[in-house]
């Protein structure tokens, strides 16, 4: 029997959303600076607008709340779903008050993608776009990909931390407390942020023959959505802009370090290296990476327009990395990207579903489940092939030495189904709006996965009804399915609950 | 409210007892796996190629 909600349910989510309310519109603050340095009056005004919105929302749901409240695991989930689902929308205020986004639905589409980190977008000329807004939007893939939940946890972690990390889709705490977890993985991101503006920045500078500021901005804005495996980009070219190998190798890096987890970052940063090479979710990604790598250039061999070593190697290497990190930067236009079809394809398709690590900022199955999935149906192949009575080790290796139950592998399976079906769902509902199979298919899983690559699908004057259904997929598959079923069940248990 | 923001503050700037030049190590190991990665894909693309 479901309980419908009582008013201090809804004191205890008002008072946690306000707090999360009050961090972003903090984070506001930075592109309004932006905006006021670069004289940008219009963005500036709009910046000003949308956090004055979050901080009275947010001072009115504290005040609704007179003390502190302790979050059980149904609120902290619905907070995080509601979260992810409102903070784009005031968000997005900026975007709609421009006239580079078409209208709410588009301003919204983009605010979402932004803080999913999928990097899909449906604004019109990029190129001629305000830097304040740009910073932005790549500052909605920062403030997504490191979880504006997990900002709130490391200003004010009080009851209820737990749930809301967890929440977010965050699968282990790398350090005892969740609040000094959040830190570290904020740590983690400041310190990649320092270094990638160093090196980047320096590649722009020396190699492209960028002045200084140019450098700065471009190597920020790149950061931003590469460390947090975004994909939005500040040309509309994305990376194709800057044709540069060098650049693109280094982008490469900080695409990789994004698709690690926080625990192999904590490892590294503790000195744990040799365990690493143990860790079953590293090995996983390692192999997937070779193995998608090299279908998609045997694809792109077929296809023949990479005929040379370097244009092949670059191509498949940039691209499947971009695709596998969850990134969504390209070096080639999407109406390329469309023709590739066949094996190139299937490898770009498959990379993007399996997608990074967990508690990453990257989407899709993720490697820990694809690793695991794969050691339970070898463990089951061995017991057959055994002696009656043999035991089989199911052990397995991350960061620590643990059990794969018949619970734990019931689980990852059943989590990995629900991608499929939602990319399935998604690829459905493009094939009935008159889209080929196979674009349908990959914009679907890109939107899933949140990755960001697109074959021209997503655009300025997509059908509505796709936009929505890429909106949800965006949504469900980076708060991976818990956090939204519970708002479900937390919705449907106000209709009929008792 | 005074006491009040600098117990926060407090709570806030204490127990970031990280090193950032263990940061450092971490991009290394980044560095090397995506030169390694990119190593495999020049040798696979090699293999394609000649396969092809």
């Amino acid at each position: 029997m479901l309980l419908r909600p009582d008013v201090d349910d809804f004191r205890a989510i008002a008072f946690y959303l306000g707090r999360i309310f009050l961090v972003v519109a903090f984070a506001g603050v930075l592109p309004l600076l932006w905006a006021s340095l670069g004289r940008e009056w219009g963005p500036f005004a709009s910046f000003l607008l949308m956090i004055g919105v979050y901080a009275v929302a947010g001072t009115a749901m504290i005040r609704v709340a007179p003390r502190e409240q302790r979050l059980d695991w149904g609120h902290g989930m619905v907070v995080v779903a509601v979260t992810w689902l409102v903070v784009p929308a005031i968000g997005a205020i900026p975007f709609l008050l421009s006239d580079h986004w078409g209208g709410p639905l588009d301003a919204y589409f983009d605010a979402m993608s932004g803080l999913t980190t999928t990097g899909l977008s449906v604004v019109q000329d990029l190129d001629h776009l305000a830097p304040s807004l740009n910073f932005w939007r790549h500052l909605l893939h920062f403030l997504g990909g490191q979880g504006i939940v997990i900002a709130a946890l490391v200003l004010f972690a009080g009851g209820g931390a737990t749930t809301l990390y967890y929440g977010e889709a965050r699968d282990d705490l790398v350090l005892p407390s969740v609040r000094s977890t959040a830190r570290f993985i904020w740590s983690a991101a400041v310190v990649h942020l320092a270094v990638g503006l160093v090196v980047l920045g320096t590649i722009a500078w020396v190699v492209l023959g960028f002045d200084w500021k140019r450098s700065l901005f471009h190597a920020l804005m790149i950061l931003f959505a590469a460390f947090d495996t975004g994909g939005f980009s500040p040309q509309s070219t994305s990376i194709a802009y800057y044709h540069s190998a060098v650049f693109e190798l280094g982008v490469a890096v900080f695409m990789l370090a994004g698709a690690l987890s926080f625990g192999v970052h904590f490892a590294l940063w503790r000195g744990n290296r040799r365990e690493l090479f143990r860790n079953l979710e590293l090995r996983t990604i390692i192999a997937t990476f070779v193995v998608t790598m090299t279908i998609t250039m045997i694809g792109l061999a077929a296809y023949g327009v990479y005929g040379e070593l370097t244009g092949l190697t670059r191509q498949g290497f940039f691209q499947i990395l971009s695709a596998h990190s969850g990134t969504g930067f390209s070096t080639v236009p999407a109406a390329e990207l469309a023709r590739w079809g066949g094996l190139a394809f299937g490898g770009m398709a498959l990379a993007m579903a399996l997608g990074g690590m967990s508690s990453s900022t990257a989407g899709g199955v993720k490697a820990l489940r694809v690793g695991l999935t794969i050691r339970a149906i070898t463990d089951e192949i061995r017991a057959v092939l055994l002696p009656h009575g043999a035991v089989v080790d199911r052990t397995y290796f991350q960061y620590r030495p643990r059990r794969l139950t018949d619970g734990l592998a019931a689980t990852v399976m059943s989590s990995s189904l629900l991608y499929v079906a939602l990319y399935l769902v998604g690829a459905g509902a493009g094939i009935a709006y008159g889209y080929p199979l196979e674009a349908a298919l990959f914009e679907s899983i890109s939107a899933g996965a949140n990755v960001g690559l697109s074959v021209g699908i997503t655009g300025a004057g997509m059908p509505v009804g796709l936009q929505i259904v890429y909106l949800l997929q965006m949504w469900l598959g980076r708060l991976e399915f818990v956090a939204v079923f519970a708002f479900a069940g937390f919705l449907w248990s106000i209709v009929a609950g008792r | 409210m005074r006491f009040e923001l600098r117990r926060r503050f407090r709570r806030l700037v204490e127990g970031w007892a990280f090193d950032p030049r263990s940061g450092l190590v971490s991009f290394a190991f980044e560095v090397a796996i995506t030169l390694s990665l990119l190593a495999v894909a020049v040798v696979v693309a090699a293999v394609v190629l000649a396969v092809t």
